[in-house]
C-alpha cells in the first residue's frame, strides 16, 4: 500500500486524504482526486483486463472517456450495485471501492480464453457470419449462439433490480457550454459577464480540461492560476450554473442537450435521499462546443501490450495525477505534441529510451524539437516502431526507419504513443453539423452548421492555448442572445493551430511478419488486416466496414480508431480520405445508465395511477381492481371464501334480483354550454338532438369521419342552454380533443363552449328493482316513476352523513333493470356511496365491479367501444342502424353508403349461447365445420363472453357474417390456441327482457 | 382518509435545513369556477365584471387579482375563477346558476370545477429547481415572473402552475392525479428536505 | 424533443402537445360528394420538406393551431392560430 509510482510532488491531488481500494482482490492505496486508472498505475498495475475477442492482456491506454481496455467491473460482489464496463480512467477513486477486471476467467494473469489469440488465424472479420451461417436452418444457429454467447461479452450486468434513484432536471439557458477546460471558461465567463444565462459542464470533477495547456501562461498568469480565478470569478454570477461530473451526451432537435450528473459515484456513502444521476435536459439558446479533442494511436505489431499508452494520457498521469506510468519510456510520434510528453515524463524522472519520430531530421529543428535534445533526449527521425514484444507488459520495442533495413531493440516498459489529435466534434454531427477534412491536422474539423452551435478550441482544431481561450472569448460573446451569430449557417473560424511543424500522417506501420497484429480497435480487436480484409470482399462504405468489422462499436465507439480505420480504408481504395467519409456520430457521447432515462418514472409511476373519490371505501370493503386505462377500478368484491369469479357471479345476480351499486366515476363527462349545443350534438351524434327536452337525457353514437363507430354515451340537458354528454373512460380524451377541435377549426361560428368536468363529478350507478325505494331514502325529490320517469334528468341533493349534498340524478340504465346515475362533486363521492349503501342495507344492497358490469350489459347485448365498436364497425353492424337520423347531416355520414360498408354478408352483432353444457372460449373464431382442412374458413368471432348467472349458460356476443340472418342456426366457436371447440346457438344479442319492460317500471 | 388528509400527513418539513426549508403543503380550494368565451366581445367581458368584479386577463399566461378571487388565464377563452377556503372576506363565486345563465346570456359560459383540481404550495430556495425536476416549464423570473401561471405537466401529469411570489408556487392538479402528483413532488424535494423517501 | 412555439404560450416542450394530422387538407361541406370525402378522409400526401399540420396544446392552453415543420430537419418554421395563415418564418 505504498504507490510506488507516485512521484513526490505534484497534481490535482489530494496527498492528505489517502483512499484504500481493492482491484482484483488486491488491496492498494490511492488519494483523493485519483481516478481507478491513475491510483492503479500509482501502484504499479497496467494488466486490468483481457481483449474481447483474443482475449489479448489489455492495459491503460488513456486518461479519459475515449478509453478502449480498462474497463472493469465495479463492486463486483454487491449484486444490485455491480456494474460493468466501468471506465477506470472515468471513475472517481472513493475510499472502499472494489473493482475487478472483466473478460477473463480463471483470471487477467492466466485466461483460458486466450487460446482465442492463439487460434486467431480461424477467426477473421466476419467470422461469426460466415461460420455460423451453415447449415442454414435456425436451429443451428441457435445452439453455435448458445456457446457464443457464453464467450463474448465484457462485463456482468447485475442481475438484481436497480436500488439506485435517478431524477431528471429540466434547465434552459441562453449559452450551454459544453466542455470545462480553457476554452469553456473563457466562453462561459465570457457570456455570463454580459449577462447572459449559463450552463457549464464537464465530464471531469474539475476544471482545467485536457492536459495540453499545462504549463502554458494565460493572461500573464500561470495556467492554474487562470483557471482557479475563471471558475471563481464565473460562481459570482447569479446565472450560471456549474456542472462538474456531467458528461453532455447528445445534441436533440430543438438545441435540448441532454447531459448526465454523476452525483454521487464518486462517493462511498452517498447521501440519503441524493439520486445517484441525474439527467439534465437542457434547452439552450445557443451551445458552445468545448469538447476538447481526443488523441489517436498508430497501429503497429503488438501495439496492444500493456503499457501503451497515449502519449497525452501518459503527460496527464505525471502532470495531473503525479503518477509515473512507467521507469523507461519510448516516445512514438508523427506531431510535435508528443515531445512535451517526453519532456514531462523526463522532468518526473522517467528514462527516456527514445524519441521516435516519423518525420525526417530535416523538419525536426524547432525549439521543441532543440529543447528535447538538450535534455539529453535521443530523436530518432525517420522511424518507426515496426513491433513490441512482452507478455503482460511491454519489454521492448523493435524500430527501424521507415524507408526499412534492420531494426534495432529498445528495452522500454511504457510506449507512448501519438498518431495525431480528432477534435470531439460529437455533438456538433449530431447538431447536423458538416465535418471537414483538415490536410495539415489529418483529421475532421468542424465545417458548418444550420443550428446555433458553436465549436471552438480543440474541438475546432485550435490546439494552442492561448488561441484557445481567444476563441472560447469570441464563441462566448458571439452566442449570447441577440449577437447575431444564429442568424445563418455559419463556418466556424479555421484555425489550423499547428503551432510548429506539421503532422506527418502515419496510420500504420507496414507489417514484417505475416501473423502480427497491428490494433486500429482495441475494444473490438480489429486489426489493420481486418480492414484490409474487409475492402478485400466489398465492405468498403464506412457503415459497413463498421459492421462487417466491429471497428468503432462497442463502449468508447472508436474515439481512438474511427480515423484510423476510414484512413487505412482510403489507403486500401486509393482515395483521399475525405471520399471515404466518417460514420453517424450517434448520442449517447459516452453511455448513460439505463436507470437514467427513467428517471422517478419507475415501479408504480411507469404511468400514473388515477383513482376514483371512492377508492378507499372499496378497497377497505375487500374490492380487487383491474386497472382500465390509467384508472384503478374495483374488478368484484369478494367475500372470504369466493372467488373473484364467485363474487362477479353473486354481485350480478343481486342486481338482477334487489340492487346494486357501482361506482361509474371514470366515464368520461364534458360539460357543453352556449345557444348552439344542440346543433353541435346534431353534427357529431348520428341521431337526433334538437328535440331533447330540458331535463332529459338521450343516448347516442358517435363516428369517425370514415363512418365507423368512435364512441358512445348519453347527454343530459341541465337548462336551456347548458348540457352534459359523458363518453366511454377510454375515449373521453379523444372526444374532448375532437369536440374544441371542430369548435376551434371548423365550426367557429358554433356558439357552443366546453369543459371537461370527469374530475368534478364522482359518479355511481344503482341498478336493480329494489334501486327505486333505496334512492328515494336519499334523495330530496320525488323519483316515483310518474315524476321521474326513464331518461329523466334532475338537479337535486343527496342526503349523507355530511348533510345535503348537491347531485345530478340521471334515471338511465346500463344493466337493464331500473336504474339511475347519481352525480356529486368529487370531495362528496365518499359521502354519497356511505350514504346510498347505508340507505340500501334493508333492500339487500351490494357494490358491484367491472365484471358483474359487462356480465350485466353482455346479457343485454349492450356493446362497449373496443370489443364490439372494434374501429372496423359500423352502427348498422352493431343493430343500431336505425339511430341515424335520415333528416340530418352528422360526422361520418358522407361515407356511410360505400358499397364495403352496406354488404351483405358484413359482419353483424349477435348473441350466442354455448350447447352441451360447455364453457364459452375466449377468443374464438367461429366456423361452420371444425373439422374443415385449414385454413378453416371463417364466419366471425367472440367479441365479448362470460357466464351467465342470471340464465345459468355461457354466453357470449359476438361479430358474425350476415349475422342477423342466422339466428337459430348451430355453429361452433374454435379456439386452436386453447384447443376447444364449442357447439354455439346463435341469436339476438339481448338475453333478457330484449322490450326493455323493467327499464320503465 | 381523504387525499387532502394523506397529504397534510406526508408534508417533508426539516426544521433544519436552514433559513428557507422547502415547504410542500396543500392549499385548500373553496370554489373553482371555469369562465370561457371571446374576451374581444364587450358584452361578455362587460359582464363577467359585472358578475365578478375583474376584467379576465387577456395577456397568455397571466392572472389578475380582485379581493380573494384570483383570476388564471387558461387559454385564449377561458379562465379560471379561484376563490382560496379560508379567506375572510365574502366571495363572488356563488349562485352558481344564475350567473352561468347570466354568461350565457351574453355569449359565454360558466363551468363549476370547484372538486375538479386539488393545489400544493411549494415553497424555499429550491422551489423553482424541484418543480423542474419534472416540469419543462422555464421557472426563471424573466420568463416566469411573480403573478404568472402557466400549464404543463408534471412528471406525466397535466398541472396548473402559479408563482404567487419569488420563491412560492402554487400547483394544481386534477383530483384524481393527486397521490401520483405528491408522490413525484416528495421524491423530488427528498434530498432538500427531511425524511421523505424515494419512490419504491 | 421538439421546441414547439404555441401560439398563444410561446415555446413549449414537445410533451406539452398533441399531433393533429395534416393541415393542408380542406374539410369538405357538408353537402359534398363522397369522393371529396374519401379524398378527405384517405388521401394524404408525404412530402419530404415543409409541412403544415396541425397541433394541440393539450396540456398548455387548449389550442389548436398551425405548425410549419420541416419533415427532413424536423426544424420548426412557423406557427399560427387557427383562422391565421401560416407566414414564412419563425413568429
Amino acid at each position: 500500500m505504498t504507490q510506488p509510482h507516485r512521484l513526490p510532488e505534484g497534481g490535482i491531488i489530494d496527498r492528505t486524504r489517502a483512499l484504500r481500494f481493492e482491484f482484483d482482490g488486491v488491496q492498494h492505496e490511492g488519494y483523493a482526486g485519483d481516478t481507478l486508472a491513475s491510483a492503479l498505475l500509482a501502484n504499479g498495475v497496467h494488466l486490468v483486463g483481457r481483449s474481447f475477442k483474443y482475449h489479448r492482456p489489455r492495459g491503460i491506454f488513456s486518461a479519459g472517456a475515449e478509453e478502449p481496455n480498462a474497463l472493469v467491473q465495479l463492486s463486483p460482489a454487491s449484486g444490485a450495485r455491480t456494474e460493468p464496463n466501468v471506465k477506470a480512467t472515468m471513475q472517481a477513486l472513493y475510499d472502499g471501492l472494489i473493482a475487478a477486471s472483466q473478460n477473463c476467467w480463471p483470471s487477467v494473469h492466466f485466461d483460458v480464453g486466450a487460446i482465442n489469440n492463439v487460434m486467431s488465424c480461424l477467426m477473421p472479420a466476419g467470422f461469426y457470419y460466415k461460420t455460423f451461417m451453415w447449415p442454414p436452418t435456425p436451429k443451428w444457429w441457435l445452439k453455435y449462439e448458445h456457446v457464443i454467447r457464453h464467450a463474448a461479452g465484457m462485463g456482468r450486468a447485475a442481475l438484481a433490480p436497480d436500488p439506485d434513484h435517478y431524477e431528471h432536471q429540466y434547465a434552459h439557458c441562453d449559452v450551454l457550454v459544453v466542455g470545462g477546460g480553457l476554452t469553456g471558461l473563457a466562453a462561459a465567463h465570457t457570456a455570463a459577464k454580459a449577462g447572459a444565462r449559463v450552463i457549464l459542464c464537464d465530464e471531469s470533477a474539475a476544471w482545467g480540461g485536457g492536459v495540453g495547456d499545462i504549463g502554458a501562461t494565460i493572461d500573464d498568469r500561470p495556467v492554474d492560476r487562470w483557471i482557479a480565478d475563471t471558475v471563481r470569478d464565473c460562481a459570482r454570477f447569479d446565472d450560471i450554473t456549474l456542472l462538474p461530473r456531467t458528461t453532455a451526451f447528445g445534441y436533440y432537435d430543438g438545441n435540448l442537450v441532454g447531459a448526465i450528473e454523476r452525483v454521487t459515484d464518486h462517493l462511498s456513502e452517498p447521501p440519503a435521499h441524493t439520486p445517484r444521476q441525474r439527467l439534465w435536459k437542457i434547452r439552450a439558446k445557443s451551445v458552445v462546443l468545448a469538447s476538447g479533442a481526443i488523441e489517436r494511436g498508430i497501429a503497429y505489431a503488438n501495439n496492444d501490450l500493456p503499457g501503451t499508452m497515449l502519449a497525452g494520457a501518459a503527460r496527464t498521469y505525471a502532470r495531473r495525477y503525479g503518477v509515473r506510468p512507467g521507469t523507461r519510456a519510448v516516445v512514438f510520434t508523427n506531431n510535435d505534441s508528443a515531445y512535451l510528453t517526453a519532456l514531462d515524463l523526463h522532468d518526473a524522472g522517467v528514462a527516456i529510451a527514445a524519441v521516435i519520430d516519423a518525420r525526417p531530421a530535416s523538419q525536426l529543428t524547432r525549439g521543441l524539437h532543440q529543447h528535447a535534445r538538450a535534455s539529453g533526449l535521443a530523436i530518432l527521425p525517420d522511424s518507426a516502431i515496426i513491433g513490441a514484444r512482452g507478455g503482460r507488459r511491454v519489454a521492448s520495442v523493435d524500430v527501424a526507419t521507415l524507408a526499412g533495413g534492420r531494426s534495432t531493440r529498445v528495452d522500454c516498459d511504457l510506449v507512448c504513443v501519438s498518431g495525431g489529435w480528432n477534435p470531439a466534434v460529437h455533438l456538433f454531427s449530431q447538431a447536423r453539423g458538416k465535418l471537414r477534412y483538415d490536410e495539415p491536422l489529418a483529421t475532421f474539423v468542424p465545417d458548418i452548421s444550420p443550428l446555433p452551435i458553436l465549436p471552438a478550441g480543440a474541438a475546432n482544431g485550435c490546439f494552442d492555448p492561448t488561441a484557445a481561450v481567444m476563441e472560447g472569448r469570441a464563441a462566448g460573446a458571439a452566442a449570447i442572445p441577440g449577437a447575431g451569430m444564429m442568424a445563418s449557417p455559419h463556418h466556424s473560424p479555421r484555425t489550423n493551430g499547428v503551432d510548429g511543424t506539421a503532422l506527418q500522417p502515419l496510420w500504420a506501420v507496414p507489417a514484417t511478419r505475416r501473423t502480427a497484429k497491428r490494433f486500429v480497435d482495441l475494444q473490438n480487436d480489429v486489426t489493420v488486416d481486418d480492414i484490409a480484409l474487409a475492402a478485400r470482399e466489398g465492405y468498403v462504405s464506412v457503415e459497413h466496414l463498421k459492421r462487417y468489422t466491429t471497428l468503432g462499436m462497442g463502449t468508447d465507439q472508436g474515439k481512438t480508431s474511427n480515423i484510423i480505420g476510414l484512413a487505412l480504408m482510403a489507403e486500401q481504395l486509393d482515395l483521399p480520405i475525405p471520399k471515404v467519409g466518417t460514420t453517424t456520430f450517434r448520442p449517447p457521447y459516452t453511455p448513460v445508465t439505463l436507470g437514467a432515462f427513467p428517471g422517478h418514472e419507475t415501479a408504480a409511476h411507469v404511468e400514473p395511477t388515477r383513482y376514483s373519490a371512492m377508492h378507499d371505501w372499496h378497497q377497505e370493503h375487500g374490492a380487487r381492481f383491474v386497472n382500465a386505462g390509467l384508472w384503478k377500478r374495483p374488478h368484484s368484491y369478494p367475500r372470504p371464501g369466493e372467488t373473484e369469479d364467485d363474487a362477479a357471479n353473486r354481485e350480478a345476480r343481486n342486481v338482477r334480483t334487489h340492487v346494486g351499486l357501482v361506482d361509474v366515476s371514470t366515464l368520461g363527462k364534458i360539460e357543453l354550454q352556449g345557444r348552439d349545443v344542440a346543433e353541435l350534438l346534431n353534427r357529431v351524434y348520428i341521431n337526433k338532438w334538437d328535440t331533447l327536452a330540458l331535463g332529459r337525457c338521450r343516448y347516442g353514437v358517435m363516428l369517425r369521419d370514415d363512418g365507423l363507430v368512435m364512441d358512445d354515451g348519453t347527454t343530459s340537458r341541465l337548462s336551456a342552454t347548458h348540457y352534459l354528454m359523458t363518453t366511454t373512460t377510454v375515449n373521453a380524451v379523444r372526444v374532448m380533443q375532437q369536440l374544441e377541435y371542430l369548435l376551434q377549426a371548423e365550426w367557429r361560428n358554433l356558439d357552443v363552449y366546453a369543459t371537461s368536468v370527469t374530475e368534478q363529478w364522482a359518479a355511481a350507478a344503482l341498478s336493480g328493482p329494489k334501486a327505486r325505494e333505496v334512492l328515494a331514502k336519499v334523495m330530496d325529490i320525488d323519483v316515483s316513476n310518474g315524476a321521474f320517469p326513464f331518461l329523466a334528468v334532475a338537479t337535486c341533493h343527496v342526503r349523507t352523513a355530511q348533510g345535503l349534498v348537491p347531485a345530478r340524478a340521471f334515471r338511465m340504465s346500463y344493466s337493464g333493470e331500473l336504474a339511475y346515475e347519481i352525480h356529486v362533486p368529487a370531495d362528496h363521492g365518499r359521502a354519497m356511496w356511505e350514504a346510498i349503501i347505508k340507505a340500501g342495507d334493508d333492500a339487500g344492497i351490494m357494490p358491484y365491479g367491472t365484471e358483474a358490469m359487462s356480465t350485466l350489459r353482455i346479457e343485454k347485448g349492450h356493446v362497449v367501444i373496443g370489443p364490439e365498436a372494434d374501429g372496423r364497425t359500423t352502427a348498422d353492424d352493431l343493430g343500431m342502424g336505425k339511430l341515424v337520423n335520415p333528416a340530418k347531416w352528422c360526422i361520418g355520414k358522407p361515407l356511410l353508403a360505400r358499397p364495403a360498408l352496406t354488404a351483405p354478408d358484413r359482419w353483424q352483432l349477435v348473441g350466442l349461447t354455448a350447447l352441451d353444457g360447455a364453457r364459452m372460449p375466449r377468443a374464438a373464431k367461429i366456423v361452420a365445420n371444425p373439422d374443415h382442412a385449414l385454413p378453416n374458413p371463417m364466419l366471425g368471432h367472440v367479441t365479448s363472453w362470460c357466464y351467465s348467472p342470471n340464465l345459468d349458460a355461457w354466453i357470449a356476443l359476438a361479430l358474425l357474417a350476415n349475422g342477423r340472418a342466422r339466428h337459430g342456426e348451430v355453429l361452433w366457436a374454435l379456439s386452436p390456441l386453447a384447443n376447444v371447440r364449442v357447439r354455439v346457438k346463435v341469436g339476438p344479442p339481448c338475453f333478457i327482457d330484449p322490450e326493455g319492460a323493467r327499464l320503465r317500471v | 382518509m381523504s387525499d387532502q388528509d394523506r397529504i397534510a400527513s406526508g408534508i417533508p418539513v426539516d426544521p433544519h435545513a436552514g433559513p428557507a426549508p422547502l415547504v410542500l403543503a396543500p392549499i385548500a380550494i373553496a370554489t373553482a369556477w371555469n369562465v370561457q368565451g371571446d374576451p374581444t366581445r364587450a358584452p361578455f367581458s362587460d359582464e363577467v365584471e359585472n358578475l365578478f368584479g375583474v376584467r379576465v386577463p387577456t395577456v397568455a399566461n397571466t392572472t389578475v387579482r380582485g379581493g380573494t378571487l384570483l383570476a388564471l388565464w387558461l387559454g385564449p377563452r377561458s379562465w379560471l375563477l379561484v376563490h382560496a377556503a379560508g379567506a375572510e372576506a365574502s366571495s363572488s363565486l356563488m349562485d352558481f346558476e344564475a350567473k352561468r345563465d347570466a354568461l350565457n346570456a351574453h355569449g359565454g359560459a360558466l363551468f363549476d370545477v370547484s372538486a375538479s383540481r386539488v393545489a400544493f404550495t411549494i415553497r424555499g430556495a429550491h422551489a423553482a429547481t424541484v418543480l423542474a425536476k419534472n416540469c419543462p416549464l422555464d421557472f426563471h423570473l424573466r420568463a416566469f415572473p411573480v403573478g404568472g401561471c402557466a400549464q404543463s405537466l408534471f412528471g406525466h401529469v397535466n398541472a396548473l402552475f402559479y408563482r404567487p411570489e419569488a420563491s412560492s408556487f402554487t400547483m394544481m392538479v386534477a383530483r384524481s392525479f393527486t397521490r401520483d402528483a405528491w408522490d413525484t413532488l416528495r421524491a423530488s424535494a427528498a434530498q432538500y428536505g427531511g425524511d421523505v423517501a424515494p419512490p419504491p | 424533443m421538439l421546441l414547439i412555439p404555441c401560439p398563444w404560450c410561446g415555446p413549449r416542450n414537445q410533451i406539452e402537445f398533441t399531433y393533429g394530422g395534416d393541415a393542408t387538407v380542406q374539410r369538405p361541406g357538408n353537402d359534398a360528394p363522397e369522393a371529396a370525402w374519401e379524398a378527405f378522409v384517405y388521401m394524404r400526401d408525404n412530402p419530404s420538406g415543409p409541412h403544415d399540420e396541425l397541433w394541440l396544446h393539450s396540456a398548455g392552453c387548449r389550442s389548436w393551431f398551425k405548425l410549419r415543420r420541416d419533415t427532413r430537419t424536423h426544424d420548426i418554421l412557423g406557427s399560427a392560430r387557427m383562422g391565421d395563415e401560416l407566414g414564412g418564418e419563425s413568429p
